[in-house]
């Protein structure tokens, strides 16, 4: 069984939006919201003063606050690990999302809460999530994290990444590389 | 054993039922003011029935909650709701269940309050789901024992069952079975109602509401509602009933719960303050933020104002000096606090979710851009103003819950004296 994860390398991402796009256009995602974002966050002060640009989106966390706050078993684990919400299933009660650390979802137009798939749909077809294959700088990997031979995985090994807010103790499987 | 419908229901005043809203020239000055007031609810309730068709049809679009806002007024009414019927549960079961017999004449009409408020807290919940039949469905069909809201739907069923059998068993003078169904209601009372208090409790990601206090808290407040509720109703009806004087036979009954209205705003205050404490202290990230909105950012006023001030000062005064002459005072005394606990469920739903749980600037020395579309969650405060609808459900609410509480006093036999068959 796959244990797909992304990664996200903070050194070659621009914040260029791209990857926003993308999904967007890819999912159909509805004006105002977004599965997928971009941040630049400055660190300490001048003269000692950098800045890390990444690109997030849900964790498909291994341990998801979400799925266990979910009533209803809309918001599930798919096979290999990819946290997914099933549209007929969710009732909006919305305590997913106060439930997410991330603040990964919203609530569609449509009355159900919807976020990243890591599209599944297209993964299903060996295809890479359209925000990993618009990337212009190659910042964004995917892949099975268990696979010595997939990129995330040989990423992980050779460079040090952090994971966002790991004290939630979700598990995350976007990684950000340093 | 045959049960009459006699038992539960006095037929000859259910044609009267309109008298209750249309004064005659008989009826004395505060009776007819009373009607009024009675026949001005019914149309606040109207008005708040067609807000619950319009959420019903529109959801979320009616709503003023978004995605980084999600749970508005209505959880905050919901829980205020389910609060006071738990309250009424537990304080009335002091009487039939537990045996202090100053508490027992208010049996009937306290569970029946508590069927009618979980009733309509129940249906001010379904008007805030996107699908609420589909919940009742799918928490049969595919439940998930991990999440909170699965329990409370679950528990506040149950209860809801159990408090219906005790009110049947009050009514059919079963009295052996009613202490035994009302010994189990208040197990499921306290299970239903802390467990409510870890549907945010349990929320890890929010620290403002994360901890093992928030179940007891609404176990606290929970007890604060029920007797300030009790006091009001067996004022108001005697104040209409009785031409404005208390009826001497109520008069031990509202004596003790002074009593314990106070020590139970007593303990409320506690936990504030503690929870204000450790709020301030460590400078934890987000409940930090929140507990400083409240002591001097925008929940100002209606912390100190509404929460303070008019909900434990104000009625703790009262309750010291002036309620103990007068009954009109210990139910301005109860009054106030229901004011205040419904300001200070709105304050607590809303003051989770009024910080971005993304840092903001200034936090740890790190600054963070989020780029569109997160344009409300950069800094400060994310923006949330209750809708039409919601208003109109919330008052509608509030009107519907006394009009059949008035409505159930006057055609069901609730009083302890009338005696069927």
């Amino acid at each position: 069984m796959a244990r797909y994860g992304m990664t996200c390398d903070q050194k070659l991402c621009v914040t260029c939006n791209a990857c926003v796009l993308a999904c967007k256009n890819e999912n159909q995602v509805p004006e105002g919201a977004a599965r997928c974002w971009t941040v630049q966050e400055e660190k300490g002060a001048f003269p000692l003063l950098s800045i890390a640009t990444r690109s997030e989106r849900c964790n498909h966390c291994e341990n998801a606050a979400c799925v266990s706050a979910c009533p209803t078993g809309a918001s599930h684990y798919e096979a290999g690990g990819i946290v997914v919400v099933s549209a007929d299933k969710c009732v909006g009660c919305k305590a997913c999302i106060l439930a997410c650390p991330y603040e990964a979802r919203y609530v569609h137009p449509d009355g159900y809460v919807d976020k990243c798939t890591f599209c599944l749909h297209r993964v299903k077809k060996g295809l890479d999530p359209a925000c990993v294959s618009v990337c212009p700088t190659g910042a964004l990997a995917f892949g099975d994290l268990d696979d010595p031979t997939s990129t995330v995985h040989k990423q992980l090994q050779a460079r040090k990444a952090e994971v966002l807010k790991p004290d939630e103790d979700t598990r995350p499987k976007m990684f950000f590389l340093t | 054993m045959k049960i009459s419908l006699d038992a539960f229901l006095d037929r000859t005043q259910l044609k009267s039922l309109p008298s209750l809203f249309v004064s005659s020239p008989a009826d004395p000055p505060h009776v007819r003011r009373g009607k009024r007031i009675a026949a001005v609810l019914l149309v606040i309730a109207l008005l708040g029935a067609v807000g619950a068709v319009t959420a019903l049809l529109h959801g979320h679009h009616a709503m003023g909650t978004t995605s980084e806002v999600p749970w508005g007024v209505l959880i905050a009414t919901y829980v205020y709701f389910v609060v006071s019927s738990t309250g009424l549960c537990l304080v009335s079961s002091l009487g039939h269940v537990f045996g202090f017999k100053v508490f027992e004449p208010i049996a009937k009409k306290a569970i029946f309050l508590a069927l009618v408020t979980l009733t309509v807290g129940f249906s001010v919940i379904a008007t805030e789901l996107e699908r609420p039949f589909l919940l009742a469905k799918l928490a049969i069909l595919t439940p998930n024992p991990t999440a909170p809201i699965w329990w409370m739907g679950a528990l506040y069923a149950l209860y809801m069952v159990l408090i219906g059998a005790e009110l049947f068993f009050l009514f059919i003078e079963d009295h052996r079975r009613s202490k035994i169904v009302g010994a189990i209601s208040v197990v499921a009372a306290l299970a239903a109602h802390s467990n409510l208090g870890a549907v945010f409790g349990l929320s890890h990601a929010r620290p403002f509401w994360y901890g093992p206090l928030l179940p007891v808290y609404f176990i606290a407040s929970a007890l604060m509602c029920g007797a300030a509720l009790i006091i009001l109703f067996v004022w108001l009806g005697d104040y209409f009933g009785n031409d404005r004087k208390v009826r001497p036979e109520n008069e031990p009954l509202l004596n003790a719960l002074r009593q314990l209205l106070a020590l139970f705003i007593g303990i409320v205050a506690f936990f504030t303050i503690w929870k204000l404490i450790t709020g301030v202290n460590g400078g934890h990230y987000h409940k930090y933020e929140v507990t400083m909105a409240s002591l001097a950012g925008p929940m100002f006023f209606s912390f100190w104002v509404f929460e303070v001030l008019l909900g434990v000062v104000v009625p703790l005064v009262i309750l010291f000096t002036q309620a103990k002459k007068s009954f009109g005072a210990l139910a301005l005394s109860a009054a106030l606090p229901m004011l205040a606990v419904f300001v200070m469920r709105y304050n607590f739903v809303l003051g989770g979710q009024m910080f971005s749980l993304k840092p903001v600037h200034g936090h740890l020395g790190e600054t963070f851009h989020y780029q569109p579309p997160f344009k409300g969650s950069v800094e400060g405060f994310l923006p949330y103003t209750p809708s039409l609808t919601e208003v109109l459900i919330v008052v509608g609410a509030i009107a519907a819950a006394t009009l059949l509480y008035i409505g159930g006093a006057k055609v069901l036999r609730l009083n302890p004296e009338v005696r069927h068959g």
